[in-house]
């Protein structure tokens, strides 16, 4: 396998991994009611890839979104 | 006209808020990612995940370059209506709960602007998600297979946003006539899902089933014989205008 190729081809793909973790954790942070508490979801953020921060943008704030 | 404008900034101000904006492309693109990227190692995904015995010889054949843009396709047909059904579920039940809409309601603009506004700021931002993501994915099949004509490709986009934006009609229209979130995700997973299904056993029944549109964007791509586009295209399209219509009239008739 030709690492540098692969290391090339991953590079955009964590970043935009980041990008989107980073979203969802700054905008958990800037949340005043949270659905469960703010603890787990910094935890199902950061552990479950991809589906993690999705999970968070529809079902983790309460008030607007009901 | 200028009810109309005001509602879609609204619209858009709300996806800013919520961060649709961003994380919608962002999940679309790693989505169709990971597609060339796991066709062209699959190999040594297969040998690092073991399973094979000691000294088995594998012969992959290592797919064309439109195969594995047809493949990006149909990953999309699951987990892309999966996420456009999630992001776009919301638009019209929450307000009606948290009563903004009936506040809307007293001001001069009819449900025909509401239900447009909407349409048209959320099939934005998923057309243009599914447009990064699917040009994304077209630039590493390039890299790691071999080119495909520009022509094809955005055929098969053209042909495919159409369908997405299908999705997102049905999908406030059944947000407009449903209370509850869950249902009206099941309600629309489901009769996509059915409805894929039933095209591809009764083909020639349902050549011109919405679904089908998906299947001809991968036709576009493989071997380019456009069976019944056309068709389907015009009952998208008319099928499209027919569901704002009835959506205006439930949110018309499911005022509180």
């Amino acid at each position: 396998m030709d690492n540098t190729l692969l290391i090339q081809l991953l590079v955009p793909v964590i970043i935009l991994q980041l990008i989107l973790v980073v979203t969802a954790l700054v905008s958990l942070k800037n949340t005043a009611y949270t659905n469960g508490p703010k603890w787990l979801w910094v935890l199902i953020i950061l552990f479950f890839n991809l589906i993690g921060p999705i999970v968070f943008f529809i079902f983790g704030k309460r008030g607007r979104r009901t | 006209m200028r009810g109309f404008i005001t509602l879609v900034k609204k619209e858009y101000l709300g996806s800013i808020r919520s961060k649709k904006v961003i994380w919608l492309p962002i999940v679309f693109m790693l989505m169709t990612l990971t597609q060339p990227l796991t066709l062209y190692y699959m190999e040594d995904i297969l040998k690092m995940g073991g399973g094979l015995p000691e000294g088995s010889v594998l012969q992959m054949p290592v797919p064309s370059a439109e195969e594995v843009m047809a493949s990006v396709l149909s990953q999309l047909n699951t987990l892309g209506v999966l996420v456009i059904v999630i992001a776009v579920m919301s638009t019209i039940s929450d307000e009606r709960k948290n009563g903004s809409l009936t506040f809307i309601l007293t001001r001069p603009v009819s449900s025909l602007q509401i239900v447009g506004s909407k349409t048209l700021a959320e099939g934005s931002i998923v057309v243009i998600s599914f447009i990064c993501g699917y040009l994304l994915s077209y630039y590493y099949t390039v890299i790691l297979f071999s080119t495909i004509p520009i022509q094809q490709v955005m055929e098969s986009m053209l042909i495919y946003s159409l369908y997405c934006l299908f999705i997102v009609v049905c999908v406030i229209f059944s947000s407009a006539i449903l209370t509850s979130n869950g249902a009206i995700a099941i309600v629309n997973i489901l009769f996509f899902s059915v409805l894929s299904i039933a095209g591809s056993l009764f083909s020639e029944f349902l050549k011109w089933s919405p679904t089908e549109l998906s299947n001809h964007a991968m036709n576009t791509l493989i071997d380019e014989s456009t069976h019944g586009l056309t068709g389907s295209i015009l009952v998208t399209i008319i099928l499209m205008i027919l569901l704002l219509f009835a959506g205006a009239r439930a949110v018309d008739q499911k005022r509180v």
